[in-house]
């Protein structure tokens, strides 16, 4: 596992289409419509090495919630191994958040919309050749 | 101390992980389209609790097709996740759900 085992970046044509779609869908007020379609472009973006990792990571991070019986340690530990991987730190709170949901209920918030930020513009680098 | 299952976790990471990318994709690049439908209705709040909304439910249902899919292929436990002789498996998986195709 490792960087180069994440999918390629998501061409042109396709992200064009799809980001189409959606502002066609915003415009009908096809809210579901667009729901599908910024969720399928969003799962482009990540490409299935990396979801593949999230979970792997979060699996990390249970067995060390197991380990120690603290769910902090378990979210670190899930950064820790997605970072390793070789993504950005940034990316690695994608996890955290995702974790959050598990080991620490549903206040995630900062996590979250942290994680989310950092994930989206790593996405972003990758899709334009960065 | 909470006992957790894989299901349990491919649900929350995978759930959670689409839910936090796709909002803060449709922040950062439809925002201007969400402005006009905005002026015109004069309910921004509801329309985009309304997204909000469905976003986290088809996510939501995304990651129950993953965790559905596992299990049907034998997938069952942490350990099974693990093999290696899994991962290509599980990686089908993903990119068939989520249609990611590039």
């Amino acid at each position: 596992m490792g960087t180069a085992s994440r999918s390629a970046p998501l061409n042109d044509s396709k992200y064009k289409r799809i980001s189409e779609e959606i502002r066609s869908s915003i415009k009908e007020k096809n809210y579901a419509k667009m729901a599908d379609k910024t969720i399928d472009l969003a799962a482009n973006l990540a490409g299935v090495g990396t979801i593949y990792d999230a979970i792997k990571s979060g699996i990390a991070g249970y067995k060390m919630y197991q380990k120690t019986g603290s769910k902090s340690a378990g979210a670190m530990e899930a950064v820790r191994t997605f970072a390793k991987e070789g993504i950005t730190s940034g990316l690695a709170e994608g996890t955290m958040a995702a974790i959050g949901g598990t080991f620490l209920g549903n206040n995630i918030g900062l996590y979250a919309k942290r994680a989310a930020t950092w994930a989206i513009e790593k996405s972003y680098s990758r899709l334009i050749g960065d | 101390m909470k006992e957790l299952t894989l299901n349990q976790i491919v649900q929350s990471v995978v759930e959670n992980y689409l839910k936090n990318l796709t909002l803060d994709l449709i922040k950062r690049n439809f925002t201007e389209e969400f402005y006009s439908i905005e002026e015109t209705e004069g309910d921004p709040y509801k329309i985009r609790k309304n997204i909000e909304d469905l976003v986290a439910e088809t996510a939501k249902k995304i990651a129950s097709k993953i965790v559905n899919k596992l299990n049907e292929q034998d997938i069952k436990s942490i350990e099974d996740f693990e093999k290696n002789e899994n991962e290509q498996k599980i990686r089908k998986i993903i990119a068939d759900i989520l249609k990611i195709t590039n």
